[in-house]
């Protein structure tokens, strides 16, 4: 429907539909307050400190377990699509008389007018930003944040660098860096989570914890301590953190939270660049040989 | 409340240091282009004022990884990301 | 007469929202108005999750040093909201992405960004 056919009769209409769709979302929606059923919540909240202080990572990463990384597999959907449709061109939506299409008009950025200041500071802000996103990979177990989070963070630093500076990109990511960076995140984030499954039946498991502390691999008889003693005197104990409570001094298990926020990571770091390259570069693979 | 202490590190506050060194150094092999002694000194004074900024994470009682005291801590993930990086741009050939 | 608090302020948020965004998809002509509409429909979903978690004097559900452990559990929000929403917001930047491509497609091929053009099928 046209804007401009909303002007008259119809627009009240229109208004009055909105108003009656408002009341009965609002209504619906204020029924719940206050009688939001508990459910499982309380119960995870108790156990969920035992295996990081953050109990949304605890969440994500055990209670839901392989869905996280099926649903970095939904960016990557994003990305196949994003691809397909304006990069190689072999989707083509056929007109309704199926004429020939419109030439496209150029949508690049205009770079050379950008401010000498912005060009000066830009290198800098993108690699404060990089950091920033593996400190918030490496806080996941703590505080809030996590893999996604860094990878959002990470492809606006490659944005950044993409408006600053056009091909001439600082934070130069190429095609095939990206894909083995997610294949990399889908391997990490499997194969973190299966020594566990494998010796003690539970998925991600915190092995390495007992293999560092105690020396014995749970569940498998006869294994000797693996790790030195001068070793466990320099790094401490890096699979578990230490929770120091009003109620007393207990280990978690946050130690494994960090190694799988590094797969879930480079998986929507991998998605999410693929598709501003896509959108900014396209895809052509004779550039990219120039290249 | 634990004393600060320096040896040993307790549990699990290297761990967060050594993997931003790494990831550092894997990111900052994908930068191009040169970079003035000037400029790394910039952004190596502003990443020691971002960590000071950030403080280190809670649950850490030791030396080794920035925890000071309770008003004042320094995280150390973050300039060891920012090492990382220059590290990485090093190995590409960053002055180039 | 109904107890105004929090939560009540923020369901109305969320369904304003929704309405807004309802309202834009249906009665925006511009293709790139009508996906803006869209993530504004989908945060108003997202706001309503998380509302759901909200507790009366609750705290942030993250462990800080010398809390008591055992009273976290009362007093944490209610986490399965949040965890719900998180699966939302990764469907939502995939869902935008396929949404701007088709635009970018159709721009391309009739010139415009005006979906009652671009459904009579008019050239530039």
């Amino acid at each position: 429907m046209d804007s401009k056919g909303l002007k008259g009769s119809r627009g009240i209409i229109a208004v009055i539909a909105l108003m009656i769709i408002f009341v009965g979302v609002s209504t619906s929606l204020l029924q719940l307050n206050g009688n939001v059923a508990r459910g499982i919540s309380p119960e995870y909240n108790e156990l969920a400190p035992y295996e990081a202080p953050n109990n949304l990572a605890s969440w994500v990463y055990d209670y839901r377990g392989f869905d996280t990384l099926i649903e970095t597999g939904v960016i990557y959907v994003g990305a196949l699509v994003s691809v397909l449709a304006i990069g190689r061109g072999i989707v083509r939506v056929k007109g309704v008389e199926g004429d020939a299409p419109v030439a496209p008009s150029s949508m690049e950025f205009n770079v050379s007018t950008l401010n000498v200041i912005l060009k000066y500071f830009g290198v800098p802000v993108i690699i404060l930003l990089v950091a920033y996103a593996l400190l918030v990979l490496t806080g996941a177990a703590t505080s809030g944040g996590g893999g996604f989070q860094c990878g959002v963070i990470f492809s606006s630093a490659y944005l950044l660098g993409m408006i600053f500076y056009g091909r001439k990109n600082p934070l130069n990511l190429s095609k095939k860096f990206l894909i083995a960076i997610g294949g990399v995140g889908w391997s990490i984030y499997a194969l973190l989570g299966l020594p566990g499954y494998l010796t003690t039946g539970y998925w991600q498991y915190n092995v390495g914890a007992d293999l560092w502390t105690s020396g014995v691999i749970p569940g498998v008889d006869g294994m000797a301590a693996v790790v030195p003693d001068i070793l466990r005197q320099l790094f401490g104990d890096p699979f578990r953190l230490l929770l120091v409570m009003s109620d007393g001094t207990y280990a978690s298990t946050a130690g494994i939270v960090p190694l799988i926020n590094i797969g879930e990571a480079f998986n929507v770091i991998g998605a999410i660049c693929l598709i501003f390259l896509v959108f900014v570069y396209g895809w052509n693979d004779e550039e990219e040989k120039s290249r | 409340m634990i004393e600060l202490q320096l040896f040993p590190a307790l549990a699990g506050e290297v761990t967060t240091i050594v993997i931003a060194l790494v990831l550092g150094i894997l990111f900052g092999t994908r930068f191009q282009g040169g970079m003035s002694k000037r400029m790394v000194g910039m952004v190596f004074g502003l990443s020691i004022i971002a960590a000071i900024l950030f403080e280190a994470p809670i649950f850490t009682w030791s030396l080794i990884a920035g925890f000071i005291n309770e008003d004042f801590s320094i995280s150390l993930a973050f300039i060891a990301a920012t090492v990382g990086i220059f590290i990485g741009m090093l190995f590409r050939g960053g002055h180039e | 007469m109904i107890e105004i608090n929090l939560q009540l302020l923020c369901f109305m948020a969320a369904a304003l929202l929704v309405v807004i965004g309802l309202g834009g998809m249906l009665f925006l002509d511009n293709i790139i108005k009508k996906i803006i509409a869209f993530t504004l429909l989908s945060d108003g979903v997202n706001l309503a999750l998380v509302t759901l978690g909200y507790v009366e004097g609750g705290i942030v559900s993250i462990l800080e040093p010398g809390t008591s452990a055992g009273a976290f559990p009362e007093n944490a929000v209610l986490i399965f909201g949040p965890g719900i929403v998180l699966t939302n917001i990764v469907i939502g930047v995939s869902t935008t992405a396929v949404l701007v491509a088709v635009t970018m497609v159709l721009y391309r091929r009739y010139g415009t960004l005006k979906a009652s053009k671009v459904l009579k099928g008019e050239r530039k």
